[in-house]
């Protein structure tokens, strides 16, 4: 730079990003900037930008990159408060003197809202049928829309009048191939009615370091009488008559698969049912049975037509 | 001298001169002096360039129906030029399962003592109670009948290997006629039997000096003038490995004749929205990783006055045009299958995954809704038109977007999936989350026109899973729900039906020839396979019946 430019006055600065700061973000989110300064058509580099928090420097990152008459810093990553609401940053460029020259400072105000991060809900494992009024287990998994830590908060399990029926504290390990799925097993009381049961997890999320919303799901479930009675049922192909293995059989609630030989077992009360067969590629078939005693029930299986099920 | 591109090296057959072929525009800024002091006719022909090659018979295609018309345009007698956008021969038959709708009485049937004639072919395929039998031209099905028994001798003597006949029966066929071919050995590229047809097919063609030019794609059928006259060759532009033009541009003058074979349409949303306005862009062709078949041969013949043949072949909603596919990737016919060591396979970018047990799935539109029985057979019409009904896009009202199969990790255990690439296509139409919420957050896709809602999601998740309990699909009277989806991770893919087959294409005669807007011939121009239009039966046989019909009858006429 000549003589005369350096004796003159620097033009004034100007910040901006590269990318603006979304309005809303979660709260301890990385929040990425990217400083551009310009208004001197002089390579910066080398010049520093702070970020300034309140009355403290919480980041600091130089100009690395002189383009176009622009001056800019590589990405950096800041943290954002990890309170809900509004935030604000000063993007500074401070006075300072580059090669030779003294600038004076700039600033860029940077303002946006924190939110909490969402959490969500997998309830697996459930058995069903369930007999009345004998315990059995669920297991519930949280996962925070952040990835954060959730081992140790608590979740509960509420029946369909609302009752707590169970509670957990879910675990400092994530579930198995999930990316961090925060999961316990929970012991709950027995259901004290027959019939189909639509029962709630809630995750509070109160307990968790970083602020969380709460989230809810649904599971559902069969609630028996004790079984009494051993059904035999064979399933075997119509036209063939040969065993048909690794078919789904449902007697109502109950559900099993049958086995090489064709054969499943099911043990349930008396009681009149209704009798279901599936495997993919024969004709869905069903009857009612009535079960009164140990019984044996042999089912035919129609396999479709080619036609129906070819896809060259 | 004709009336078209100006024989720049008149009496050479077949002579390249790669130096020689130039740029159209460049052509088109000399052709205007030319306009300049030419009559109409004249000036309309000098739209094309000077011929860079010269050969009796072109054939656009090196897929069953070309390599077919190919060969027998050559035993006739004819020079011939193969030109093909892929950079392998094969087409759309490289895909398939190699089956052949071929009988009338053949040593293999006798053998097994089936009786079978071409009356009984001809019987089974124009069968008026069944749509996919009442729309043909019935005497394109005769002569597809009377041609089968030589055509099987034809197809042996040119290095067919027959395996054996498929036993039950199959669209039209009462369990006679479909034949299927001994696969390639040691075929690289797919596992899928129709090497075992094109494979032979090139050997032979290339013992006969047919030349096969790869990656050229056919951009205009020149004609003596737009509307009238003889056919006389084809304009080129090479090709990239994703099929775009490149610069270098070539003139091929065609003697005899133009056949095209270029695999129909399925691939070009323009297109194939004229017959069913449903069928947008979302819905991906069948095997597109190896033959994009946009129609090109089809356009190509229409803007020189081309009629096309018997379109209700495209919308009898009776054989699979359309098929569930398999899923997890974007090209996911059904029977797409090519190796992961597959030269092509980067156009494929995974495998996909076969859905044994629709029980383990459900399946959700864009709104994450669930639509239909997911146990719907692949012929089931009511299916698609549930899956490709509207759901609320306000810039598109046609076509129902995409369709994601939602399951559990207890699914993948049953179906024994393996769910990383390269089955799998993460970039797009695959997606793995902890909970479903999460899962319905994820799915970012080109044809997912708004973001999936997590609530309405986890409502259908739920909703079905107390199905399960329940024993009754409630909405959509799903035979027994037997599977909950619970377990995680879950898992969404892409299970958006795909295209299968063109049924209609240009109107041809018996002789394969093009048949225009007025009923008449246009002379020199022929079409054979998905490209021609008038019999709706699937598959290679028809392909080659009337490819091997064009080649006799081009390489007949009159240079």
């Amino acid at each position: 730079m000549s003589a005369d430019r350096q004796a003159a006055a620097p033009a004034a600065l100007s910040l901006e990003l590269a990318e603006p700061v979304p309005p809303e973000v979660p709260v301890g989110a990385a929040v990425v900037l990217q400083v551009r300064v310009s208004g001197a058509a002089c390579n910066l580099t080398g010049g520093r930008i702070e970020i300034v928090a309140g009355e403290e420097i919480v980041a600091t990152a130089e100009l690395i990159a002189f383009r176009d008459s622009v001056n800019e810093t590589a990405p950096f990553t800041l943290t954002a408060p990890v309170r809900v609401g509004a935030f604000s940053w000063t993007v500074r460029f401070p006075s300072q003197n580059i090669g030779g020259i003294a600038y004076g400072e700039a600033v860029l105000a940077v303002s946006a809202q924190t939110r909490p991060h969402q959490t969500s809900l997998a309830v697996w494992a459930v058995p069903t049928p369930v007999q009345i009024a004998r315990r059995f287990s669920v297991t519930v998994g949280a996962k925070s829309s952040g990835a954060c830590a959730l081992g140790g908060a608590r979740i509960e399990v509420c029946d369909d009048t609302g009752a707590i029926v169970g509670e957990g504290i879910l675990g400092e390990t994530p579930w198995p191939g999930s990316d961090a799925l925060y999961w316990t097993e929970v012991m709950l009381a027995g259901p004290i009615r027959e019939g189909l049961q639509g029962w709630s997890v809630a995750f509070p999320a109160t307990d968790v370091a970083l602020p969380h919303l709460g989230s809810s799901a649904q599971f559902s479930f069969t609630a028996v009488k004790p079984p009494e009675h051993r059904v035999a049922i064979t399933v075997i192909e119509s036209d063939v008559a040969a065993p048909v293995e690794k078919t789904e059989v449902a007697l109502g609630p109950y559900r099993a698969a049958t086995d090489k030989a064709g054969l499943a077992h099911i043990e349930a009360p008396r009681g009149t049912y209704q009798l279901a067969v599936w495997k993919s590629g024969f004709k869905p078939a069903s009857r009612n049975v009535e079960i009164a005693a140990d019984a044996a029930v042999q089912f035919e299986l129609v396999r479709l037509p080619n036609e129906l099920t070819a896809w060259d | 001298m004709s009336k078209g591109p100006t024989e720049s090296h008149p009496g050479k057959d077949t002579e390249d001169r790669p130096g020689s072929a130039i740029d159209r525009r460049s052509f088109l800024a000399s052709g205007a002096a030319a306009v300049a002091i030419a009559d109409a006719p004249a000036a309309q022909a000098a739209e094309a360039a000077a011929w860079d090659r010269e050969t009796d018979v072109v054939v656009i295609g090196a897929g069953a129906g070309g390599l077919v018309a190919a060969i027998a345009a050559r035993e006739k007698g004819a020079s011939v030029l193969i030109v093909e956008k892929n950079f392998d021969i094969g087409g759309r038959a490289m895909m398939s399962f190699g089956g052949l709708y071929i009988g009338g009485g053949n040593r293999l049937q006798k053998a097994k003592g089936v009786e079978d004639s071409p009356d009984r072919e001809f019987a089974d395929w124009s069968r008026p109670e069944k749509p996919m039998g009442r729309f043909s031209d019935r005497a394109l099905v005769r002569t597809w009948a009377d041609n089968t028994l030589e055509l099987f001798d034809w197809l042996e003597k040119n290095g067919i290997k027959w395996d054996s006949y498929r036993g039950v029966p199959d669209r039209l066929d009462r369990n006679r006629t479909r034949l299927n071919v001994v696969r390639w050995p040691n075929e690289p590229t797919t596992p899928a039997r129709g090497s075992g047809f094109v494979r032979p097919l090139e050997k032979t063609a290339r013992q006969m000096g047919i030349e096969i030019l790869l990656q050229q794609q056919m951009t205009k059928i020149h004609r003596e003038s737009p509307l009238a006259g003889r056919v006389t060759g084809i304009a080129t532009v090479e090709v990239d490995d994703w099929f775009k033009p490149k610069t270098r541009t070539m003139n091929i003058k065609a003697r005899k004749g133009v056949i095209i074979a270029t695999g129909g349409s399925a691939g070009n949303p323009v297109f194939r929205t004229m017959f069913d306005v449903r069928l947008t862009e979302e819905y991906q062709a069948e095997n597109s990783e190896w033959t994009e078949r946009t129609g090109d041969g089809e356009i190509a013949a229409m803007e020189i006055g081309a009629a096309l043949g018997a379109t209700a072949c495209q919308t009898t909603q009776d054989d699979n045009l359309i098929t569930k596919g398999r899923m997890g990737k974007k090209s996911n016919g059904a029977i797409t299958e090519l190796y992961p060591t597959s030269p092509h396979f980067f156009r494929a970018r995974a495998l996909g995954l076969v859905v044994k047990d629709y029980q383990n799935v459900i399946l959700v539109k864009e709104n994450g809704l669930r639509f239909y029985d997911e146990t719907a057979t692949t012929r089931d019409y009511e299916y698609y038109a549930a899956a490709l009904a509207w759901t609320g896009d306000p810039r598109k009202f046609n076509g129902g977007g995409p369709i994601w199969a939602i399951f559990d990790a207890d699914a993948v255990a049953r179906e024994e999936w393996d769910v990383k690439p390269p089955h799998v296509d993460p970039n797009g139409y695959f997606f793995t989350a902890d909970t479903i919420e999460e899962l319905a957050a994820k799915i970012v896709n080109e044809y997912q026109w708004r973001p999936m809602s997590g609530a309405a999601l986890r409502k259908s998740v739920e909703r079905y899973n107390s199905f399960v309990d329940a024993g009754v699909d409630a909405d959509f009277k799903k035979p027994r729900p037997m599977h909950k989806i619970a377990r995680p991770p879950f898992y969404a893919a892409w299970h958006t039906p795909a295209l299968h087959d063109s049924y209609t294409g240009v109107r041809i005669n018996t002789s394969a020839q093009v048949i225009d807007l007025h009923g008449k011939v246009i002379p020199g121009l022929y079409a054979c396979g998905d490209s021609a239009g008038g019999f709706g039966q699937h598959g290679i046989c028809r392909a080659a019946t009337f490819g091997r019909i064009a080649g006799f009858h081009a390489a007949a006429q009159a240079s």
